[in-house]
């Protein structure tokens, strides 16, 4: 018999090298303390030479769109890039310098709440001044995306940072973009705040080990899946956890008469362990069954989870299936071909990417036809072309995926705090300003944090459902906007926005993480804030539906309820979904 | 074990360095891999010295560190492999204890990985797992699963694993 232990001490007693000095690793961290303060310097110094070079060429004709600009370099409106676009109508429309990117509802004239730009003082420069310091944001260096059409932050933030310092910065302050790793790094002082990055195990253990906390440095979005990120201090989600997103799909089901139910998980994953465990205590405390729980991960039995699968639910048994997974995951667990839930099969924001329905169309799998994913934030980037190492140039940033777009939205919303909190914005004032603004991405969609723990700062969510066509259709999207591709794919159809009827619940469901203590808000398309213990205005009525706009008929299961686009088209039956886990027992 | 109040940095490091690189060559089973991901850990963990030692597992840290450092020249190694078309270098572990880590050499990376920090690198399964990026409860499926696989039977408490004759 082997004693590990025994094993383990042996080989400590009997190293495999000698110890070094220490005098090597003292030299070693020298260098390493050199090379970031050279980093640091020479990106200042890059900068600094950009933009004078920007100025220059500005001078003699311009640098054309595909010369390297740096984050905080001005543009001259002719040299403007093709950059971030908002699809207004079946075509995508240039951004043409002058004319607002947002589409009607989402540039601060009208619902929308988006009016930070609007409310810098005359005092405040609109275009951006090299010679004032740049505001500094970071993003962690280790996020990983695993693949390009799961995920692209870093592209997705620094279109973001490009489109404000467009307009201008932060009152002619440049928005500086750094990747640094929350893992291995010192974080600059100079940095005042951090975009999260989506599926990001640093981003977690940041939160968990207090590092925001420890550095007073406030942190917007991460993809809001894991509980951590809702009960850090410093932390600011936009997402919806997979365990509210979790009880609300479930509680969505039970209302259409499911009874049983199924989870397919990854032990691997943070927010998919957590999925599970709420699965478990929500399906029992609505009296469900649940048939099947499988572990996709458990290494050497990913038939047997299959096949255990298969086993519980043909037939039809299982009524409820609940995805929690990744998309690559998901992808080869609905290359399985399992069995189609009787009610529905469901899944969390991980699997709304474009690349799913796109294999599920190129492999012909009717399986994934009708399955749903829930997600807690409603789409506002519609069309971008994001810039590649910041040269402004082609691709499209995946459309549809859900995890992009909770990024970009959690990156608008981290400058448009800073934007809030002025041009001398710190730590502590970009936190004050987190703390009491309320920020509203879409008419009757809201963002609030506030003191409370958990920081459920958005409760809601919103239904996806995956269409597998043979048609040419693109068929629908949050804003009921519909368009058409010459390539035949498998579409995510529809959405469940927040209606104007949930005012009212958007407070119960805040107060219901305050832990039963009623908060009110005021929210205007003008002043975005939140005024604490101010009465609740009556909800706006709800704009009048406009003639249907043609296309494929939409599923009775489509509603929208956001200010009118183009081409638009929407069913006027509201619905939308709360975390039901607030509501006291009994 | 962690840091002790009246530790220097030269203490703890003189301490741990053995403890680190066979943690670290027995998850990559590469010593150049390990000693470099070890060096590169100590000097991150002294250039943050004082916020390290404050912490209150600065192992965990330093493994943490370790692990991103294998894991990324792990990637490149086996890339350059795979170029210069040469195959897997030998694993290189002392000959008296081979038995037993040529047994867990054969589990799954993440397996391997919670074996050895929770018995060479003497973790707490917490720390492990914050070392992993994973849930306590991650590391304790892990580490049955790992005895489950060694096993042919099952392991004790204490770690005490029966590996089969001939």
């Amino acid at each position: 018999m082997v004693d590990l232990r025994t094993a383990a001490a042996q080989l400590i007693e009997n190293p495999v090298v000698p110890v070094p000095p220490v005098e090597g690793v003292v030299a070693r961290a020298r260098r390493y303390r050199a090379a970031r303060v050279r980093r640091q310097a020479g990106a200042g110094v890059l900068i600094l030479a950009l933009a004078v070079t920007a100025v220059v060429r500005a001078g003699i004709g311009g640098s054309g769109p595909d010369s390297l600009r740096v984050v905080g370099d001005p543009v001259p409106p002719e040299e403007r890039p093709a950059g971030v676009h908002v699809d207004r109508s079946t075509t995508t429309t240039p951004w043409l310098p002058g004319q607002s990117p947002f589409p009607p509802g989402l540039d601060g004239t009208g619902d929308g709440g988006w009016d930070s730009l609007r409310s810098r003082g005359p005092d405040c420069p609109m275009k951006v001044d090299p010679r004032l310091r740049p505001v500094t944001i970071m993003v962690n260096k280790d996020a990983r995306a695993p693949s390009a059409d799961e995920v692209e932050p870093l592209a997705v933030v620094k279109s973001v940072v490009d489109y404000y310092n467009f307009l201008g910065g932060i009152c002619g302050r440049a928005i500086e973009l750094v990747e640094r790793s929350l893992l291995d790094d010192v974080i600059p002082k100079r940095v005042v705040g951090l975009v999260g990055t989506p599926l990001d195990p640093a981003f977690d253990w940041a939160a968990k080990t207090k590092l925001f906390d420890d550095l007073g440095l406030p942190a917007v979005g991460g993809d809001g899946l894991t509980n951590v990120q809702h009960e850090s201090r410093l932390v600011y989600p936009v997402g919806t956890s997979a365990e509210a997103l979790t009880r609300i799909a479930l509680d969505w089901a039970s209302g259409r008469g499911a009874r049983s139910f199924a989870i397919v998980y990854d032990g691997g994953e943070a927010f998919s362990r957590e999925a599970v465990e709420s699965f478990h205590r929500y399906t029992s405390r609505i009296g469900g069954t649940v048939r099947e729980a499988v572990d996709v991960s458990d290494r050497g039995t990913e038939v047997t989870a299959a096949e255990r699968f298969r086993a519980a639910c043909d037939g039809g048994r299982c009524d409820f299936v609940l995805l929690a997974l990744r998309s690559d995951t998901g992808d080869k667990w609905l290359q399985t071909r399992p069995p189609t839930a009787r009610v529905e099969t469901a899944a969390l924001p991980t699997l709304l990417t474009g690349g799913v329905p796109e294999s599920c169309f190129r492999t012909r799998n009717e399986r994934c036809d009708g399955i749903t994913a829930w997600t807690g934030f409603t789409p506002w980037f519609r069309h971008i072309e994001h810039a590649q190492d910041l040269r402004p140039s082609d691709l499209d940033v995946t459309e549809g995926s859900a995890l992009t777009e909770a990024t970009g939205l959690s990156a608008r919303v981290l400058v448009e705090a800073l934007l809030q909190a002025g041009p001398k914005v710190d730590r502590k004032s970009l936190r004050s300003v987190l703390e009491t603004t309320a920020f509203s991405p879409a008419p009757d969609v809201v963002l609030q944090w506030g003191s409370r723990l958990p920081r459920a700062g958005n409760p809601i969510a919103q239904r996806w459902r995956m269409d597998v066509e043979g048609t040419a259709a693109w068929a629908g999207d949050a804003q009921g906007h519909t368009r058409t591709h010459a390539d035949e794919w498998a579409t995510w159809t529809g959405a469940v926005a927040a209606g104007a009827q949930g005012v009212p619940s958007f407070a119960e469901a805040l107060g219901a993480y305050g832990q039963g203590e009623m908060r009110v808000w005021v929210t205007d398309s003008a002043t975005p804030q939140w005024k604490k213990g101010e009465a609740l205005p009556s909800p706006p009525s709800p704009p009048p539906s406009p003639p249907h706009a043609g296309g494929p008929p939409m599923s009775p299961d489509v509603h929208s309820l956001r200010t009118p686009l183009p081409d638009k088209w929407w069913s006027p039956e509201g619905d939308w979904r709360r975390d039901p886990g607030w509501a006291a027992d009994g | 074990m962690g840091v002790n109040a009246t530790d220097t940095f030269e203490e703890w490091y003189r301490r741990e360095h053995p403890r680190l690189v066979t943690s670290m060559l027995l998850v990559a089973g590469n010593i150049h891999l390990a000693q470099e991901a070890a060096d590169e850990a100590f000097a991150r963990a002294l250039a943050r010295w004082d916020r390290v030692s404050a912490m209150a597992s600065p192992n965990g840290w330093t493994y943490r560190v370790a692990l991103n450092v294998l894991r990324r020249r792990g990637r490149r190694a086996a890339r350059e492999r795979e170029l210069l078309a040469r195959g897997r270098p030998p694993d290189e572990v002392p000959a008296p204890a081979g038995e037993a880590w040529d047994v867990v050499r054969r589990l799954p990376p993440r397996q391997r990985t919670a074996v050895v920090l929770r018995y060479v690198a003497d973790l707490t399964e917490e720390q492990v797992g914050a070392a992993m990026g994973v849930s306590r409860s991650t590391i304790s499926s892990a580490l049955a699963d790992a005895r489950r696989t060694l096993g042919r039977m099952l392991a004790d408490e204490d770690g005490k694993l029966e590996v089969p004759c001939g």
